[in-house]
């Protein structure tokens, strides 16, 4: 029954990331509300196989709405997911700071690699510039928000949690 | 860290990111099977509706509170700037009938700006921070074709980057990937306006490959020039808001403000074909 509701809530972030958080968004930065759900279910989870059954969902769902090639945003997801399993193995406490501290993290790796993948596809950007103005602020605001979903998340998984 | 390399997860790590690696080199070859897409956006495309039509109001409300005092001294001003332009629409009603006549002494093909356009609402937008990607809830069941143009009355928006039944999805002038041949009305000099990852959530573009002796300047409108497959002539683009002279380089740049509101826009036109 947790993992209905597991992909509920991760279909409902991937709604509300492409409608309501535009309209959230402070100085133009949109906190990634997909990934911090995804980063709650990952970590309340029991094993590494399905941390890595969530990201690959959360990154499919993400492409077949809006990917323009379809698959990176599934591999993306999916090696941040087992990572993040990985890295939880490593921390005993049971502290929401650890939580904001992943979702800042994957926030930050997420849109690394997809600047990366934009400056191959269209050999343009300042890394730099993007840093500071975008990518920071974003993981920090989606580690903020992160606090509540992973309050959600957490009850709906209540049977099944990790950290 | 060997124990890993021998479990079952790092092989069906393996087998996984195989898989979706060739799922998208056909992707990229012969795009996203519509039919998987069309399912996806059947079931969300009315919920975003519902969701970003809300969140829209919610935020119309909280943002026409706080500017209360600023909406009656603009009320104020639109007042008089109303008598001010009744008076230049009968000037310009004047210059234009003038125009057409000199036109057809002239002999000038009649060039109709009139376009056929399809209303839709913005249903969506792409998460994310670097990207500007809309879905519109207007698809090929509408007449929408991808390459179709969008635009609002304030300016361009974008073109149809991809065309579902009953939706389709929007790449905008911001987007890092879009280029627009435009002219600079004022002077009539060309260049490209391209998007920007740096720009795109303030709203502007880069405009690229001006000529040195071209004498742009910041508050001169952009608009398309009707070069490239894709864009017709004469549809606003923004304005010029900063320029950068390149010491060394060939091209001088510059940044354009759209005249689009991108964070504001709910409906939009798309253009599918010109008038008879």
């Amino acid at each position: 029954m947790r993992h209905f509701w597991n992909a509920l809530i991760l279909i409902f972030s991937l709604i509300l990331q492409s409608t309501v958080m535009h309209f959230l968004g402070i100085m133009g930065v949109v906190p990634n509300i997909l990934l911090a759900a995804a980063a709650s279910v990952v970590l309340c989870s029991n094993s590494p196989m399905q941390a890595l059954i969530y990201g690959l969902a959360s990154g499919v769902i993400y492409d077949l709405a809006w990917g323009r090639v379809f698959g990176i945003h599934a591999l993306i997801f999916m090696y941040i997911a087992v990572s993040l399993y990985f890295a939880a193995d490593y921390v005993y406490k049971k502290n929401i700071t650890v939580c904001v501290l992943f979702a800042f993290l994957a926030s930050l790796l997420h849109d690394i690699i997809f600047f990366a993948v934009s400056f191959l596809l269209f050999g343009k950007g300042n890394f730099l510039y993007v840093l500071f103005r975008i990518m920071i602020p974003a993981a920090a605001y989606t580690a903020f928000i992160q606090i509540f979903v992973y309050m959600l998340v957490k009850k709906v998984n209540r049977a099944g949690e990790r950290l | 860290m060997s124990k890993f390399f021998k479990s079952k997860l790092f092989i069906v790590l393996i087998i996984i990111t195989v898989v979706v690696a060739s799922l998208m080199m056909i992707s990229t070859a012969i795009g996203t099977p519509n039919f998987i897409t069309n399912a996806v956006e059947f079931v969300v495309t009315p919920v975003s509706r519902l969701f970003y039509s809300a969140a829209g109001g919610v935020d119309n409300m909280f943002t026409s509170a706080s500017q209360a005092g600023e909406y009656r001294t603009m009320y104020e001003q639109a007042q008089s700037k109303i008598t001010e332009l009744e008076n230049q629409v009968r000037e310009i009603d004047e210059l234009r009938a003038e125009n057409d006549r000199l036109r057809a002494i002239l002999g000038f093909k009649e060039y109709n700006n009139q376009f056929e356009t399809v209303a839709g609402q913005i249903t969506a937008k792409e998460p994310g921070n670097m990207y500007a990607d809309l879905k519109v809830n207007r698809g090929t069941n509408d007449g929408i074709s991808k390459d179709d143009v969008v635009i609002t009355d304030k300016g361009l928006v974008g073109y149809v980057s991809e065309a579902g039944n009953t939706w389709c999805k929007v790449r905008t002038i911001l987007d890092p990937s879009s280029s627009v041949g435009c002219i600079v009305g004022r002077t009539g000099d060309r260049a490209i306006v391209e998007g920007s990852t740096e720009l795109v959530d303030s709203g502007k573009c880069n405009m690229l490959y001006i000529a040195k002796g071209a004498s742009v300047a910041t508050g001169d409108s952009v608009e398309t020039s009707g070069l490239g497959s894709i864009y017709p002539e004469g549809i606003l683009i923004g304005k010029i808001t900063q320029i950068t002279p390149d010491v060394q380089g060939l091209y001088n740049q510059a940044t354009v403000e759209a005249s689009v509101d991108f964070d504001k826009i709910r409906e939009v036109l798309i253009i599918v074909g010109k008038k008879q």
